[in-house]
């Protein structure tokens, strides 16, 4: 992880590889690169700057876990400049790679507790990271839950990792806004099914990802839930430039996202009028 | 035969005194519905309230095209169907068991006659129709508002 202070080197762009593009929907893909000196080292739920010379810059976060050998993956959606230059990239392309930035997830406080992970639409990217430590660690984690909510099931990111996740003792539930008779999982908004889950506030952590406004109506049912807030972890997305605490472009109230995020404990945040 | 303890547990009855829960009992029939059964069809005249006791029921809309897409997913304890209880009668969407599902089915007329004789217990039973009403109205709104999938005007006509 990068200190506040940023050395030279965090500004200096290092060259990584694509290595292989699997397409995951209409929007999005997923991009493994090869760092050429040395492996990521990042933590679930970092991320990293990903730039292409003449065009520009962008924080992805790292959808790939620590635990996974040889390269990191990067779950792109074509939103501007830089991921549509990026969906354009045949393997064996050169990307520049900054980081691994920012805070990621307290593994060390799921550890010996119930994990219920929350990720609606492309939140799924960053939690696939905390995903594939818990299937590779799995007897260091209690009763593991996955929640994911999409628009419709076309847009659902790893629906083929579903299985395998399963298969380590975890249970995932899927739910869509809208779909054709087709789909056998549910249909409705993702508050929805965590009202069917176990949750002892005692021994259970959160971690969610998702849009701002998912946030607000998760929140509410977990409190329902009594889930407390020093139990929930939240993903914050902020615009960011230099992400490392130089340029103040991700402040929310005085907080570095780039440097204290993006994944922050819902008690310290909790008060901030914009952090949701 | 359907006992007034069995109605007891289900949300949409458990503000009801045992009496009457022993009035409403006889209007109800259990029923299983077989996977892959059509409850009820969109338009068609609606005649029965639902209650999910165990299973998997989805709504379902027409579209524009003949299509009909899914909507919501019933949880067991939800009741469905209210346009029973409410002129002009007529299901505003349609009901699929995905899964082979238990359901408590009751008459609408019969209950809605039950209601004027004793107001107490139709305000208590609409009540609970009101609040299930209003469940599906956030739930729309919170489908309209996108919430799992955020993106701003410009990044949707970006892809
Ligand atoms: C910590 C973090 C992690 C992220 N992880 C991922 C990830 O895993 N996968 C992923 O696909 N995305 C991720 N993002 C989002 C991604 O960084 C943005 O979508 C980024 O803007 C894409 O860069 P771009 O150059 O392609 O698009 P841009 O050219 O930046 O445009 C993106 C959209 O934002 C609008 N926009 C650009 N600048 C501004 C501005 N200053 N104010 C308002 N609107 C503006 C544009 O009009 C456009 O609609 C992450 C963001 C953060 C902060
Ligand atoms: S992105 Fe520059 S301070 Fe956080």
């Amino acid at each position: 992880m990068s200190d506040a202070a940023g050395s030279a080197v965090d500004y200096l762009p290092e060259l990584s590889t694509l290595a292989a593009v699997r397409p995951l929907t209409a929007a999005e893909s997923l991009f493994h690169l090869d760092m050429p000196h040395r492996a990521l080292g990042h933590h679930p739920g970092q991320f990293v700057q990903v730039s292409l010379p003449g065009i520009g810059e962008a924080p992805i976060s790292i959808a790939s876990s620590p635990t996974r050998p040889a390269g990191f993956d990067l779950c792109i959606r074509r939103a501007g400049n830089v991921t549509e230059a990026i969906h354009r990239l045949k393997p064996g392309a050169k990307i520049g790679i900054r980081g691994p930035f920012g805070r990621g997830v307290p593994i060390d406080d799921c550890m010996g507790r119930n994990v219920v992970i929350i990720a609606g639409g492309l939140g799924l990217a960053p939690l696939r990271s905390l995903i594939q430590y818990i299937t590779d660690h799995r007897s260091r984690f209690k009763a593991v839950t996955i929640l994911i909510g999409a628009r419709t099931p076309e847009t659902l990111l790893f629906p083929d990792e579903y299985g395998a996740w399963r298969s380590r003792d975890i249970k995932v539930e899927v739910t869509v806004d809208v779909s054709k008779e087709t789909w056998l999982g549910h249909v409705g908004v993702i508050t929805n099914l965590i009202s069917r889950i176990d949750v002892d506030p005692d021994t259970t952590v959160s971690i969610v990802c998702g849009p701002p406004i998912m946030y607000r109506f998760v929140l509410r049912k977990l409190a329902r839930r009594n889930l407390q807030n020093d139990h929930i972890y939240l993903s914050l997305e902020r615009r960011m430039k230099c992400g490392m605490g130089k340029c103040g472009h991700c402040q929310i109230n005085g907080l570095y996202v780039c440097l204290e995020g993006p994944v922050f404990r819902y008690d310290r945040i909790a008060h901030l009028p914009e952090a949701l | 035969m359907v006992e007034f303890q069995d109605l007891h547990r289900l949300p949409t009855f458990e503000d009801l005194s045992r009496k009457e829960l022993e009035a409403v009992a006889p209007l109800c029939e259990k029923r299983r519905i077989a996977k892959g059964v059509t409850l009820f069809q969109e338009d068609r005249q609606a005649t029965r309230l639902y209650v999910l006791d165990a299973g998997r029921i989805v709504i379902l809309m027409n579209g524009a095209h003949g299509q009909r897409a899914m909507v919501y997913t019933v949880q067991p304890g939800e009741s469905f169907s209210w346009s029973a209880l409410v002129p002009p009668r007529r299901y505003t969407a349609s009901a699929l068991a995905i899964e082979s599902s238990d359901v408590y089915e009751i008459d609408g007329r019969k209950l809605s006659r039950l209601f004027k004789r004793e107001p107490a217990l139709g305000y208590k039973i609409m009540c609970r129709v009101s609040q299930l009403v209003s469940k599906r109205l956030r739930h729309t709104r919170l489908q309209l508002l996108n919430i799992h999938d955020w993106q701003t005007a410009e990044q949707a006509q970006a892809v």
